[in-house]
């Protein structure tokens, strides 16, 4: 079943985005689009991640993803959202949320787990402590959730998921608890 | 500068005896529960302070998520681990003589 989607209205600073399912029909591939996202140029991160700001959801994207999506394809389908995005603010809501583009790069996007913690953390903690603590016990984590998932695990992803906000919690405390320790064993 | 903890010495082996650069899951497993999946971080991070131990993370991974680190001994880590597994078996002896 398609799903449909209302009036857009795009910002100067953001590109459309999208997470949907590739359909055959007759002989062309069709894209039906189940989220669309709106992705600020200015949240790109060092660690090659592009934090998208959506308008309907969030997600993470690769510079690999990204990349791609800036290339041929991607274009083709932005083209295809402005043309959307123009035309719908005439249209009543509930417009047709099928586009037709060449194959686009990559079927979804998937929002790794913690992350919106993860940059609070960075925030937080010491660049020292997060480099050296945090950041490999969350790539840790979220390496073995994305491995679940690519066997179709969910359950065991999920658990994954719940388990990495509590090592999270306990790395980080161990972050913040490592410099104090240090000052008493040095007077002590 | 401080010698290692017993954790940090059963770290330098397990980095060892792997010879090749390893991940900080695969420490946690080869120590059969003795290293924790988010203290082996801690232990890595004391090391690699005391420039015992050296990381590298690759710049992105086969999924949207962040890289993981690999860790390798460094030569002065090795020289650490071999003089305190010398100091280990020469205590260990003068207890022996001791008590005997």
């Amino acid at each position: 079943m398609r799903r449909r989607i209302g009036p857009l209205s795009l910002r100067s600073n953001t590109v459309p985005a999208w997470r949907g399912r590739i359909e055959r029909e007759g002989d062309q591939d069709c894209v039906v689009i189940e989220k669309l996202l709106f992705v600020t140029k200015d949240m790109m991160t060092k660690e090659g991640l592009a934090v998208l700001n959506a308008e309907v959801a969030e997600a993470t994207l690769s510079t690999e993803v990204w990349n791609s999506f800036r290339s041929e394809a991607g274009q083709s389908l932005m083209r295809a959202f402005k043309a959307i995005s123009s035309s719908a603010h005439k249209a009543t809501p509930g417009g047709s949320s099928t586009v037709t583009i060449p194959s686009p790069p990559a079927p979804s996007l998937v929002l790794p787990p913690a992350t919106r913690l993860v940059s609070g953390l960075k925030w937080f903690l010491t660049p020292n402590a997060y480099s050296r603590i945090v950041a490999p016990l969350v790539a840790q984590e979220q390496h073995e959730y994305f491995e679940a998932i690519r066997q179709g695990d969910e359950c065991l992803a999920r658990w994954i998921g719940a388990r990495m906000y509590l090592l999270i919690t306990w790395g980080a405390l161990w972050a913040c608890l490592a410099p104090i320790a240090k000052v008493f064993r040095r007077a002590g | 500068m401080r010698l290692p903890s017993g954790k940090e010495l059963l770290a330098l082996k397990l980095l060892r005896d792997g010879g090749a650069e390893m991940y900080g899951l695969e420490l946690v497993k080869a120590s059969a529960g003795k290293l924790g999946r988010a203290g082996v971080y801690v232990t890595l991070s004391r090391l690699e302070e005391k420039g015992f131990v050296r990381s590298r993370t690759p710049a992105s991974e086969n999924h949207p998520g962040l890289p993981r680190p690999r860790y390798k001994l460094t030569a002065l880590g090795e020289r650490v681990l071999r003089a305190a597994e010398a100091a280990s078996e020469m205590m260990g002896a003068t207890i022996a003589m001791v008590v005997s």
